[in-house]
């Protein structure tokens, strides 16, 4: 069975342990540790160390692989572990906290730079946060026109279905 | 003096046709190989096959070379062949049976091996505890763990493409080297492998389905 495999990522609390989870068959792996800086565990009790791993079986030959990484600069080094021979890449952002919108910049070029493969940026919408449109975001990180911006809700199957697929549509047409 | 393309006059009927007049001379062979592109000569005494050459290989190496040239054209020289040395002794029925079986082993040579451009880089991850390799197939694996296709690595080798694919694919199998791409030979730019266009469209319907 041969297995291919898309990264998840995103600064830190942008949902992509949520995000794996509701799309996955299996259980997700994920590597949490508590949170030890105070300003994240305002945030979130716990965060990915290493990654998060989900899996969509597609048939007997082949199956998809789901990467999360952890959102931390500090562990940039699994970014690049992670992002080998994948064949895109979500970056997913919370519409709603623009304090991480410069790190969400800096991990697009990160990846930009790190990887050939097709890029979706997805604005995950908390439904009670304020929170900035995809076009605002597009400038606001200076997206560019190739990469599409796209909202999405971590927790709801249907959306981030639909983000999977503007990967999969971003990625067929790049073997064109 | 006989030259054409081997659309219209197949290389079966021109071994045929050279074999049962017990022709003399130089077939001049030039087209497009499961292996790569090939040029060469195969060298005719008495409607017997004497010798061949490529640009790389000679003798039976050439010839199975040689004849599974698909596309392409033919000139065949009546010529005095005493200058050749004698270097195959197997009858044209033998050797369209030998190219026949290569064809078949590098068929499935293709399932690890796409082409002679294809470009490896080695696996470290998942080595078993105990290989053993010989001598040439660890020639072969520094060649191509520097980046060069089967096509370069044989070159620089001097062996035949053909028996560098065979331990490429050895290797994959052992998973040692994993392809990564084809490497273009005029541009030396590398094509990364991409997913089989079937597995995105399946991977397609099963996201909708979910």
């Amino acid at each position: 069975m041969r297995h291919y495999k898309i990264v998840v990522t995103g600064p830190f609390a942008a949902g992509k342990t949520t995000f794996i989870k509701t799309i996955t068959e299996i259980a997700p792996i994920v590597t949490e540790a508590k949170t030890t800086k105070e300003e994240e565990s305002i945030v979130k009790d716990s965060t990915t160390v290493a990654m998060d791993f989900g899996r969509i079986t597609v048939d007997d030959d082949y199956v998809l692989h789901i990467f999360g990484t952890p959102g931390q600069f500090r562990f940039n080094y699994m970014w690049s572990i992670l992002s080998k021979d994948a064949l895109g890449v979500i970056l997913l952002v919370d519409s709603g906290d623009r304090s991480m919108f410069d790190e969400a910049k800096d991990m697009l070029n990160f990846f930009r730079v790190k990887t050939d493969a097709p890029i979706v940026v997805a604005l995950n919408h908390f439904n009670e946060k304020e929170h900035v449109s995809e076009e605002e975001l597009r400038k606001i990180m200076n997206v560019p026109d190739s990469i599409p911006v796209i909202g999405c809700n971590a927790t709801n199957k249907e959306s981030v279905k639909q983000v999977l697929l503007k990967l999969l549509e971003l990625i067929l047409e790049n073997e064109v | 003096m006989l030259e054409g393309s081997l659309r219209d006059f197949s290389l079966d009927d021109l071994l045929q046709m050279i074999s049962l007049g017990g022709k003399t001379g130089e077939l001049h062979l030039e087209g497009t190989t499961p292996f790569g592109k090939k040029k060469g000569i195969i060298y005719f005494e008495n409607g017997e096959v004497k010798d061949a050459e490529t640009e790389e290989s000679r003798g039976e190496v050439a010839i199975v070379e040689l004849l599974n040239i698909k596309e392409g054209s033919f000139k065949f020289v009546p010529n005095d062949t005493l200058h050749v040395k004698r270097s195959i002794n197997k009858s044209i029925p033998d050797l369209v049976l030998l190219a026949t079986s290569k064809l078949d082993e590098w068929n499935k040579v293709k399932s690890r091996v796409a082409s002679v451009d294809s470009v490896f880089k080695m696996v470290t991850d998942e080595i078993p505890d105990e290989i053993h390799l010989s001598q040439t197939d660890w020639k072969v694996l520094m060649q191509l763990q520097k980046g060069l296709t089967i096509r370069e690595a044989a070159l620089k080798l001097n062996m035949t493409v053909f028996d560098v694919a065979k331990i490429a694919y050895g290797l994959a199998a052992l998973k040692i080297i994993k392809e990564i791409g084809q490497k273009n030979p005029e541009t030396q730019e590398v094509k990364k492998k991409a997913p089989p266009k079937n597995f995105i469209m399946r991977l397609i319907d099963r996201i909708r389905g979910l």
